[in-house]
């Protein structure tokens, strides 16, 4: 997004950025240290005068004679071009600040080599543009916007030298797979660059970009002292002073900052949206949670969103639930079903206990009538799970997102390229994983609604397609692998097989043919799990005791005994018990206890901290 | 690892299918060995499939077990019923069966099989691409819950090449659906007595379930026993404690975001508010006015930054939604066992509302903006707080007082306080006819009877359902809490299975250092001598001794 006003910043842009090569690193660092007293974006006229003064010496020259109309003209004329010149500063500085967070740079300079001033120039200019939000990558990638070089920049196609030339990008991939080792590249580093649209900057460009974002260079001495780190640290690490000076500079505002101040670096909700924001006390956690409720104009011309409203009515399935004329027939027909089943329910105890009275009579066969009786009773719960499908409220609510973290197999995946992979109809499955998953936290506002819509189109064909080769896999499937169960499986001959009705023919509860999900132990995805399990890399895994020494430890221990071990061990106890007596001084109780009271100890000290826990404080703040 | 392993029954038939010949008595008991033949017929073949495929990965099973139905699938593993054919003359069945005295809920526990009978268990496999490390930790406090009431027990476990079962008891039980708008208060009572046993033995053991819902608890409504299963997103962490042995339970401080309260403790199973002086209280006012301020800006105004490059919270939010507590929403990194307290306050929403299930939000901000909903913001900003948050919001829908438990459950349940009649087919009512805990005889209950019940629930369920976890009832307080505190019963402290090491004769117990074997002193002819025990063998219950230590208090064993 800040990429294109960037660019027309640059076309608009009269300034000359390209600063000859042969200026040298060193150079640029003198003159930074001249000007780092000054504040070049102050807007007031004294200031302009104070900077141009000290920047440029020669530009206003001391009039020795008394001012004339022609000399005020010539005054008035210079003020409005500085002005003019400050304005375009001003522009070139706001625009180059917001572009910054989106690039990311290779600097290609050795980082190790301490000889030449490239390790720390790297170093500072490395700092520098992490100060400005920007990326510093230490690996030549497709990801890399801004290649930085003091190789001579040579092509064949001359007009690709330009760094705004325009060449579909659609041409490459620009998948974020490393390209080459950067050694094997050196030399075509620039080409690969080339070729893949990136920007080329000399070091000394780049260092006048900065300056005049001021982001200014350290003094000499404060640069190298971190020499000893290759990779720069991070701004954020970096708690200096210095640091958070030149932060306020740059952004305006302190780190304990206005927070009415909007900031470039920060995403908004909609204008008159809804939202949640919960965010660290500290600051020192990523935002924890941000949702943004898109807001709908009902019918009766009011807002609505889908944050949940508290109806609590009694006969609503549940407290958010509004009870309007489409849950008053739900209502109405679950009343019904109940009402149906409670009759049915009695009918049947009282067949039952005229059959009971019945079967004493003829008092024979008892045992059958037991049998059958408990056959029923179990059919009896077996429907009444059945029906219980049919109602499962989990249908109206189901979502995406969540089936996707319902999946056991993902773990702690979290992606949502396996979505359909717990297909479960049991509404309530548990996830396990931590909350590291950022992407998850703001799906609302990541998700355009036509994504998000295909999305759950997606869940739905991958679906359709999974139950579909459920079937054609079944006879691939061999016995002795222990996946999770499939779909209905073909009777292996085709006597047995009934005829049945469409209704009676049931979708597998919560299983599809294809299984895809992660494997823990080979740390892979999988598309098949049964597959996956057949796989030489998994076998190897599984046939490898020493991944298992741990668990077999505590298998081991867990192992129910026979009575001979049992009885075995209670003999060798009995033995032990002589071979003890005969071998070592008598313990005293007496000794146990006061080393158990030793320990004893060692456990109120380890508690001591909660127990004078006094005075909780009131956080009616 | 899931939820479904709760072992109700699965599957169900086409009504057309229904035979109008059998007739069906409430009390009839079942065929267990049968049940597969109760199935469609798609699913009985898919279920004989996987069965032989079981044989076949663990060949060690064909010996000792027959498998004969499958109870649930789940996501990370699937259960199946099977008979223990050798129970009666092969095994020692005493560490997983424990000793809980006979007037304990859960001496069902310890009571032997009867000679002869058939034995039923429930054969757990565990999917071969869970990692080996998680099954051990499912294992290991699977181990850790030996003794525990209520709780599943480890009968054994064993492997063969990747594929891991273990082995527990069978428990009947019914789907949480079929009953819980039929159970009678003493039912409920019941079912929350064995919940909160549950839940104070394994988090007296460190351990936290973090996936309590109905379909991990098994519950038979017509006996009254639960028993709570499926420890796979368990966690526990490790601190020595007396005796060296094992007391799992978070005290480290995270780096970053931690909170105002501190880690369980055993003075404070919940944590507690951290003193004055051990955060910066002008810092957090400061934030906490900030936020108050953002929720009454104009939206476009309120932003976070946009690429974040701080970290991010690496709480663990493992469990079911619906039914996690505001502290993991929240992504509060100093869990405790009150997580489990407040999932188990969610199931007595559903009985008390009679409805099921009542959040239905798919992720966890909604999930927040659900309780938000009902609790208000003021309570929500502070529990924020408390985990070190703030939560701004200009939904309008969050007023600023919320509403209490008791109305959410009143104005919801307008039949809250008529009194059902009595079920033939449940506890107690059934009980006067079948096998059951022991239990006093109820009569049916009166207006009056069932009205003092209900408030003494509403009551208990305002302090299970408080939002600041600190300050959230434990599993104990639950039980000694007039709703579940039985006058004419023991109190719970004398059936309260010690953890390893603790109770009268705890210092006669320890772990060994390098074998990490639980061992116990006995008492041989005025000698001391070191006996290596299993893992639920040596348990103290109350105030009585283990099982080894009877001589020395002067008990009968």
């Amino acid at each position: 997004m800040a990429t294109p006003l960037s660019r027309r910043a640059l076309s608009a842009r009269p300034l000359p950025l390209q600063v000859p090569l042969e200026t040298s690193p060193l150079k640029v660092n003198g003159r930074s240290i001249s000007v780092s007293s000054k504040r070049a974006r102050s807007p007031e006229p004294a200031g302009d005068h104070g900077l141009s003064t000290v920047k440029r010496p020669r530009a206003v020259p001391p009039s020795p004679v008394p001012a004339t109309r022609q000399a005020d003209d010539d005054r008035k004329d210079r003020e409005r071009r500085r002005a003019a010149r400050e304005a375009q500063k001003e522009e070139f500085r706001t625009k180059y600040t917001r572009a910054f967070p989106s690039w990311v740079f290779y600097i290609d300079l050795d980082p190790y080599d301490s000889e030449s001033e490239s390790a720390s120039l790297r170093e500072t200019l490395a700092a520098r543009v992490t100060q400005l939000g920007g990326r510093v990558d230490d690996f030549f990638s497709r990801e890399i916007t801004h290649l930085i070089t003091d190789q001579p920049v040579t092509s064949e196609d001359p007009t690709s030298n330009k760094e705004n030339a325009h060449k579909s990008r659609a041409l490459f991939s620009r998948s974020n797979t490393l390209l080459k080792s950067p050694i094997k590249l050196k030399g075509r580093l620039i080409q690969q660059a080339l070729s893949l649209n990136m920007k080329i900057w000399s070091t000394a460009k780049l260092d006048n970009v900065l300056e005049r974002c001021d982001v200014l260079a350290p003094t000499a001495s404060s640069s190298r002292q971190p020499k000893s780190q290759g990779v720069p640290l991070p701004a954020s690490n970096q708690r200096s002073l210095t640091r958070l000076l030149a932060s306020e500079r740059l952004h305006g505002t302190t780190t304990e900052r206005d927070p009415t101040q909007k900031r470039h670096d920060y995403r908004y909700f909609s204008k008159s949206s809804c939202f949640v924001l919960v965010e660290d006390i500290r600051q020192e956690l990523a935002t924890i949670h941000a949702l943004e409720y898109p807001l709908k104009r009902g019918r009766d011309g009011k807002d609505h969103g889908a944050w949940p409203v508290l109806y609590c009515h009694p006969k609503a399935r549940g407290p958010f639930v509004e009870f309007d004329e489409k849950e008053r027939r739900r209502w109405e027909k679950s009343q019904r079903a109940d009402a149906d089943k409670e009759e049915e329910r009695m009918q049947k105890v009282a067949r039952e206990l005229s059959r009971k009275s019945q079967a004493q009579m003829n008092s024979r066969k008892a045992g059958d009538l037991r049998r059958s009786v408990s056959m029923n009773n179990l059919h009896r719960q077996a429907m009444h799970a059945g029906m219980d499908e049919l109602v499962d409220l989990d249908a109206d609510f189901g979502d995406a997102q969540d089936s996707a973290h319902a999946s056991g197999y993902l773990a702690s995946t979290g992606t949502g390229a396996y979505i359909a992979a717990s297909g479960n109809s049991v509404g309530i499955t548990s996830t396990t994983g931590t909350t590291s998953n950022a992407g998850n936290v703001f799906r609302t506002l990541d998700l355009p609604a036509s994504l998000r819509g295909r999305i759950q189109q997606q869940v739905v064909t991958s679906r359709k397609v999974s139950s579909a080769t459920a079937i054609k896999d079944q006879g691939s499937r061999k016995a002795g692998t222990m996946g999770p169960p499939v779909g209905i499986p073909e009777r292996p001959n085709g006597l047995l097989r009934k005829s049945r009705s469409t209704n009676t023919l049931r979708l597998p509860k919560r299983d599809e043919g294809s299984k895809p999900g992660y494997c823990e132990s080979c740390k892979i995805k999988f598309e098949d799990f049964d597959n996956h399990i057949r796989e030489r890399k998994h076998r190897k895994f599984a046939m490898d005791d020493s991944n298992y020494l741990q668990l077999d430890f505590v298998l081991n221990r867990v192992q129910r005994r026979t009575r001979e071990e049992l009885e075995e061990q209670q003999r060798n106890w009995a033995v032990s018990h002589l071979y003890d007596r005969s071998s070592e001084a008598p313990e005293t109780v007496l000794s146990t206890q006061s080393q158990d009271t030793a320990l004893q100890d060692e456990d109120d000290v380890m508690w001591d901290d909660e127990l004078d826990a006094e005075g909780e404080v009131d956080l009616e703040l | 690892m899931d939820s479904d392993d709760g072992l109700h029954i699965q599957g169900g038939v086409d009504s057309g299918e229904e035979d109008q010949e059998e007739e069906i008595d409430a009390q009839g008991d079942t065929d267990e060995e049968m049940t597969i033949y109760l199935k469609p017929p798609e699913e009985q073949h898919e279920i004989e499939q996987e069965i032989a495929a079981l044989k076949l990965a663990v060949p060690q099973l064909a010996e000792d077990y027959t498998i004969v139905d499958r109870l649930g699938t789940g996501t990370f593993s699937s259960v199946y019923k099977a008979i223990d054919l050798w129970y009666h003359d092969k095994w020692d069945n005493s560490p997983w069966h424990g000793h809980h005295p006979s007037n304990s809920s859960a001496y069902y526990q310890s009571l032997p099989h009867v000679k002869e009978s058939k034995v039923f268990v429930a054969i757990k496999r565990i999917y071969v691409t869970s990692n080996p490390e998680r099954i051990r930790n499912e294992i290991l406090i699977m181990e850790d819950c030996r003794g525990c009431r209520h709780a599943a027990q480890l009968i054994t476990a064993f492997r063969h090449e990747d594929q891991v079962v273990a082995v527990m008891p069978y428990n009947r039980n019914e789907d949480f659906r079929e009953f819980y708008r039929d159970l009678s208060m003493t039912g409920i009572k019941s079912y929350f007595r064995c919940m909160f046993r549950a839940l104070r033995d394994i988090h007296a053991r460190g351990i936290i379930h973090r996936d309590v819902k109905p379909a991990n608890f098994l519950f038979d409504p017509r006996t009254g026993i639960g028993t709570l299963c499926d420890f796979g997103l368990a966690s526990v962490k490790d601190v020595v404690n007396t005796q060296g042995a094992i007391q799992r339970m978070d005290t480290s401080t995270p780096a970053h975001g931690s909170c105002l309260h501190t880690s369980p403790s055993r003075e404070y199973p919940h944590g507690r508010i951290r003193q004055r002086g051990e955060y910066d209280l002008e810092q957090i006012k400061k934030m906490q006015k900030e936020a108050r301020q953002k929720s009454s800006w104009p939206s476009e105004r309120v932003g976070y930054p946009d690429k974040d490059t701080r970290p991010h919270s690496k709480a663990n939010r493992a469990g079911t939604r619906g039914f996690r507590a505001p502290e993991v929403l929240l992504k509060c990194s100093q869990q405790s066992g009150a997580i489990d307290v407040w999932s188990a306050g969610m199931i007595m929403l559903f009985f008390l509302t009679g409805k099921f299930p009542l959040l239905q939000s798919s992720d966890d901000v909604e999930a927040l903006m659900e309780i938000a909903a009902i609790i208000g913001r003021q309570k929500m900003e502070k529990v924020a707080v408390v985990h070190g948050r703030t939560f701004a919001t200009n939904v309008p829908s969050i007023t600023h007082d919320g509403i209490a438990w008791r109305d959410f459950v009143e104005r919801q349940n307008l039949r809250l306080m008529v009194p059902p009649k009595p079920d033939p087919r449940y506890y107690p009512s059934s009980a006067t006819r079948s096998s059951s805990p022991p239990g006093p005889s109820h009569a049916p209950p009166t207006r009056e009877s069932h009205a003092k019940d209900v408030e003494a629930a509403l009551s208990l369920l305002a302090e299970i359902m408080q939002p600041e976890s600190t300050r959230r009832i434990t599993p104990r307080g639950a039980l000694y809490h007039p709703f579940l505190a039985d006058p004419s019963e023991p109190e719970d402290d004398e059936l309260f299975p010690h953890p390893f090491g603790e109770g009268v004769c705890g210092k006669w117990h320890f772990v060994d250092e390098v074998t990490e074997e639980q061992c116990v002193y006995v008492h041989v002819n005025g000698e001391k001598k070191v006996r290596r025990l299993m893992a639920g063998e040596g348990t103290a219950i109350g105030g009585w001794p283990c099982e080894f230590h009877r001589e020395e208090f002067d008990c009968d064993d």
